[in-house]
């Protein structure tokens, strides 16, 4: 199996599975924190009374791209659009080799029309209904938020020939020779590679061409069987089990959230548990902050706010936190007497969210669930809307008026487009206004720089109701995976230890990493017809028992943990091949047991991924020759055999043990002249397989012979 | 290895679906309905041909339900509050909300005015529902480490789901009852090839091959429309979840359309509201036009349909109202109907199908001009309104049961929940178009059937490798 990281961070996740030869996609977020590096729209940072900039770059063309706001540079709005950092497809030769992508959630969905409508994308995508939904609105308003941001600036620099010109590599360079300082690098190293959003049509189109989902419905495709589990995160999400049929099943965590008093259907675990491998990507992004504290901190913030006679404004997404807030903002605001203040959700896709959230029963929390039995809707909204305590508007007309004291919900939660823009322009002149920024994705500093002169309050209170590192490890001990794959920032905080003491396998994944795991697969699933499963005539056959030594009892425990190695694929081009078979059915009961043998004659052929051996009609018959001989099977017992080569005289001069594999030396037989120094032997032992290396036949044979006899075996007649 | 199939109710009848699977040494009960034309113990399945001693938790391992019709769900507080079932039950969350609603509907009419003291209580339902585990459509629950169940959309009314069930390799399909034609509210059943051993499907409609469905709606407004025009009243007996629903998008579009706003349209109070709630909830049951438009406007929100109040039966001049029950065997439906059916100005339309012993199905079966029914034993009623039997039931007919076979490849086939000569007919089709086995069994009259399954085996890598 391999595992491709194709995402800049692990907020943004996007990894290529590849396993059985079949290419798995899981999640293709954009990393949306880049979108500071922008300034407002709606906000003139004039050149010359700027912050000083203390003249390290006197270069005129560089000052017009860039603003530098406290030493943090900023692409000015008049000269460039936004641009979105995706996931590192340029890794991808060819898309039409990616056969499935798997979403577990709407953050995690950004870049979806990119790979269907830009490349050569030709497979299948999963995802379940709310993800399709509520993703494509807020895919939508995104495209639209990002379009006024683009009209505004070619409204005001339609002559700006430098419009772009920031992302030249030249430009680029200017900044790391300036010397601006390391965080800005960072925050422009691979900026070049940023490029514009799709086009509202791209995500029609895209959207078509994902299959929904229920959560725990098995899906099939080319041998796998997947099923996305919820994760208790926002509306429909999920993490997904992917199972190659028989072999190994796979877990991928994204966004998990284990509280049980959230709107979404809560955290489900036992489908998770005990997989092979389990991969980790994004978790809480303020792992200290606790989403319940943070909620009292806010809401007790929004009272004194409001009390002392300012409006509240909350940058953020459509739907997620919100759906929470909203509620029980309204208790919160019932309790402190403060009912008549009015709350606002402005968004193009607010009607709809709200309208959604209340037909989504079957993603729902039990409580909301059950409210649908009454019937009742199961949030409050239209409760809330009926009483006048909230309105929901598409957008801030001329004539938007606000009943104050107020609460307003908009968007982008970056402060960058959207909306909210508008209203900080609007509100942030009153020292008494508080700005609260709830979302999580984003670093308040850069964020609320360009604003440092307003004088309205911003308040950082990030509600991020993922796990974070003490839950995930608590997780982890829980679902107990063989094998678990983190993102590299992580490692110094995640562990594999399992509930019952033992310590599973742990693999950092750096961003652009590609990591190979090795299985020691020796048998594929297939099935043996009725019909000639009953004309199987079995011989028995004593098993002698093995001794082990210790060597092999450590190999055992390490096999434990050790993949199943790379399995064959059958290739499908060869639906039906026909040969002669001899298997070897062993029916192996506890120790000691008594061995059934037996010869099959059929047909194999492979379909729909399913292997079936069936009896062989007449004309295969004729085709099929019958060869009589003498078949072996059974494990070598290492141990035996090099007790059994000293005792035929055999000096071995040397054994090395490496991965399984014995490598014996042999320097000369005590009983015989034959085998001189010049004539050495080495015999390379593995459990299903010996090689003897020799020039003298005649060992050859010897050692062939002690080998043969020391297996099981069966003669046909 | 061998499935048995056993049909407690609905062989070769309608009503009281009830079917007993045994697949490897699992017991699945599918339905649990009761039957409407009957008010002895034949209302109920014949639980004592499970168990005699009333260990029915130790044999069945579940019970599942289709929908919320009384014919299929009606036994269920019965079969879990009065003879002890205590194992797991499932049903789509829809079916779960609606359930209670129309037992408790029933109950009121059983108990309280036909003064039957053998019957479940508001508890027991109460009781009964709790215990109801909700699965979604396609989510594949494991009911215990060999058997899984899986739900498809089956398109008949809302939550309606048919089951696929899995033991080991072998698998059985049943169907409920379902539509493979999509109607105004609801989508059409559909189903992976499954490749199920046993599909076990209704036949109401067995021999039917319906005309279109737009020919039906016009035939259905025109009918209406030239009653009230005249100045008669309409009464359409119907149950207040389902059926009523597309009538009423119906009937309001055209209302709406024909500026016949003058003529008031009632919904027999009680359940209106709250059913048509049910249906905005759950919009996501509904068909693709309807989830694709109800951000802008909720087609449940209706604009001419307005609640009937009881001294409105008197008023005069003309009106259409929705009343429930939908067989005319009690309730509103059958109060009315005694104050309507003797002006022949007046019409009643019944859109659905009527069991034996109801009156519904008494007007149905002799659809002559004016007539003497027997409304009770101690009451006759002439009936000179006219009356119209227009199919609206949301049955697949017999293209649309072959469609289903087709759709999802079995090896056998089994009939039920329909009528005995046409299950002939049509089983006779199926073996011979389809050529797979097809049984049609009497209540009580098990069906085995042998499975040939492969059996699973390892393959050796290196041998695959070398052959393939």
């Amino acid at each position: 199996m391999k595992l491709h990281c194709l995402s800049l961070s692990n907020q943004a996740p996007c990894y290529l599975l590849e396993y059985k030869n079949v290419k798995i996609l899981l999640d293709c977020a954009i990393e949306i924190s880049t979108i500071l590096n922008f300034l407002p729209k709606n906000l003139n940072y004039n050149n010359n009374n700027n912050n000083s900039d203390s003249g390290k770059e006197k270069d005129q063309e560089f000052n017009q791209c860039y603003k530098n706001i406290n030493g943090v540079l900023y692409v000015d709005n008049g000269c460039s659009n936004i641009k979105y950092s995706c996931p590192i497809f340029e890794m991808i030769d060819d898309f039409s080799t990616i056969d499935v992508i798997l979403l577990t959630n709407y953050t995690n969905i950004y870049s979806l029309p990119f790979i269907t409508e830009y490349t050569n994308f030709q497979g299948k995508i999963f995802a379940t209904e709310p993800t399709v939904q509520i993703g494509k609105l807020l895919l939508e308003e995104l495209v639209q938020m990002d379009k006024q941001y683009s009209n505004h600036n070619y409204n005001i620099n339609n002559n700006n020939n430098l419009f772009d010109k920031w992302q030249n590599r030249e430009m680029l360079t200017k900044i790391n020779i300036a010397n601006y300082g390391n965080e800005n690098e960072i925050m422009y190293k691979d900026s070049y590679r940023w490029k514009d959003l799709y086009k509202k049509l791209d995500i029609e189109k895209s959207f078509e061409k994902i299959q929904t989902v229920r959560f725990n419905e098995s899906i099939y495709f080319y041998g796998f069987e997947c099923s996305a589990v919820s994760s208790g995160f926002c509306l429909g999400s999920c993490n997904w089990v992917i199972e190659a049929k028989g072999f190994e099943r796979m877990v991928y965590m994204s966004d998990t959230s284990l509280s049980v008093s959230r709107y979404p259907t809560v955290f489900q675990m036992e489908p998770l548990e005990k997989p092979d491998i389990l991969i980790l990507s994004k978790l809480n992004n303020h792992p200290i902050n606790l989403p319940d504290e943070m909620f009292t901190e806010l809401s007790l913030s929004i009272g004194s706010t409001l009390q002392s006679g300012g409006n509240v404004i909350i940058p953020s997404y459509s739907c997620g936190i919100i759906l929470d807030l909203l509620e029980h903002l309204a208790e919160y605001l019932n309790q402190m007497n403060l009912a008549s203040t009015q709350i606002y959700f402005i968004s193009s896709v607010s009607k709809a969210v709200l309208s959604y959230a209340d037909i989504y029963a079957e993603w729902l929390n039990k409580n909301k669930q059950e409210r649908s039995f009454m019937p009742e809707t199961p949030f409050l909204h239209q409760d809330l809307m009926k009483k006048g305590q909230l309105a929901a508007f598409q957008h801030i007309h001329s004539h938007f008026q606000t009943s104050e004291p107020c609460i307003i919900f908009a968007g982008h939660p970056s402060c960058r487009f959207g909306d909210v823009t508008t209203l900080i322009k609007q509100y942030g002149d009153n020292p008494k206004n508080t700005v609260f920024l709830i979302e999580p994705d984003f670093d308040f500093k850069t964020l609320v720089l360009p604003f440092s002169k307003l004088t309205c309050k911003f308040q950082s209170i990030p509600i991020d109701p993922r796990i974070n590192f003490k839950d995930a490890n608590f997780l982890i001990s829980k679902l107990a995976p063989k094998h678990l794959i983190i993102p590299n920032n992580f490692k110094n905080f995640i562990v594999n230890k399992h509930s019952n003491g033992i310590n599973g396998l742990i693999t950092p994944i750096l961003p652009l990493d590609l990591i190979k795991i090795k299985n020691h697969q020796k048998y594929e699933n297939g099935f043996l017809d009725k019909e000639l499963a009953q004309s199987i005539q079995t011989k028995i056959i004593e098993k002698p028992q093995t001794s082990l030594n210790r060597l092999n009892q450590i190999k055992q425990q390490i096999q434990q943990y050790q993949q199943q190695q790379q399995p064959q694929l059958l290739s499908l081009s060869q639906p039906l091949s026909q040969f002669q078979q001899q298997q070897q059915l062993q029916n192996q009961q506890q120790q000691n047991q008594l061995i059934h043998v037996a010869e099959v004659t059929g047909i194999l052929s492979i379909h729909d991924h399913e292997l079936v051996i069936s009896p062989a009609n007449l004309s295969d018959i004729s085709k099929l020759s019958f060869i009589k001989e003498k078949y072996l099977w059974g494990t070598l017992s290492n141990e035996t055999i090099i007790n059994l080569i000293t005792s035929k005289g055999f000096i071995i001069e040397n054994i090395r043990i490496e991965n399984d594999q014995y490598e014996i030396k042999i320097n000369g037989n005590s009983n015989s002249a034959l085998i001189t120094t010049n004539n050495p032997a080495t015999i390379y032992l593995s459990s299903n397989n010996v090689n003897i290396e020799t020039n003298c036949e005649i060992t050859r044979k010897q050692i062939s012979d002690i080998i043969v006899n020391n297996c099981n075996g069966l003669y046909i007649n | 290895m061998t499935i048995k199939v056993v049909p407690l109710g609905a062989g070769q009848d309608v009503g009281r679906s009830c079917v007993i699977v045994t697949i490897g040494n699992k017991n699945i009960m599918f339905d649990c309905g009761m039957h409407m034309g009957y008010y002895d113990e034949r209302r109920f399945p014949d639980f004592s041909y499970i168990s005699k001693n009333k260990q029915f938790t130790k044999i069945i391992d579940c019970v599942i339900i289709t929908h919320f019709h009384l014919d299929h769900c009606g036994a269920l507080p019965y079969f879990t509050e009065m003879v002890g079932y205590d194992g797991p039950i499932y049903m789509t969350l829809p079916t779960k909300a609606i359930t209670p609603i129309l037992l408790e509907d029933y109950r009121k009419i059983t108990v309280d005015r036909k003064g039957d003291t053998n019957f479940f209580t508001p508890q027991m339902i109460k009781d009964c529902m709790k215990k109801v585990i909700p699965i979604d459509l396609h989510q594949t629950i494991k009911v215990d480490e060999e058997l899984s169940i899986k739900a498809y959309y089956a398109g008949h009314v809302l939550g309606a789901a048919m089951f696929y069930a899995k033991v080991g390799d072998e698998s059985v399909v049943y169907t409920g009852d379902y539509n493979m034609t999509p109607d105004r509210h609801l989508g059409s059943a559909w189903i992976d090839q499954v490749k199920p051993d046993v599909l076990i499907t209704e036949t109401t409609y067995a021999t039917t091959i319906r005309d279109s469905k737009r020919g039906r709606e016009r035939d259905f407004l025109k009918r209406v429309h030239e009653c009230v025009e005249k100045g008669g009243k309409v009464l359409i007996p119907v149950f207040a979840l389902g059926r009523v629903q597309e009538l009423c998008i119906l009937i309001d579009s055209y209302w709406e359309q024909m500026n016949l706003s003058h003529v008031p349209i009632y919904f027999s109070a009680g359940l209106a509201e709250k059913a048509n709630l049910y249906y905005k909830l759950f919009i996501n049951w509904t068909n693709q036009k309807i989830k694709q438009t109800f951000v802008k406007r909720n087609m449940f929100d209706f604009k001419h349909i307005k609640p009937f109040q009881s001294h409105l039966v008197d008023a005069p001049g003309a009106m259409v109202l929705f009343a429930t029950p939908g067989m005319l065997h009690a309730g509103a439906s059958l109060e009315v109907f005694k104050k309507w059916a003797p002006n022949e100005l007046n019409m009643t339309i019944i859109p659905g199908y009527c069991v034996v012993g109801t009156v519904g199905n008494k007007l149905l079966a002799n659809n002559a001009g004016s007539q003497m029914v027997e409304i009770d034993k101690k009451t006759t009623l002439e009936v000179k309104c006219k009356i119209h039997n227009l199919s609206f039931s949301a049955h697949a007919d017999a293209k649309g049961i072959l469609q289903l076979i087709k759709m999802s490849n079995p090896r056998n086939v089994i009939l039920v929940h329909g009528e005995k000569e046409k299950m002939g007919f049509l089983s006779q089709k199926i073996i011979k178009e389809m050529g797979v086995n097809c049984y049609y069994p009497a209540n009580g009259v098990t069906i085995t059937i042998d499975t040939m399954k492969s059996i699973p085996i390892d393959i050796s890598l290196g041998l695959l490798k070398k052959e393939i």
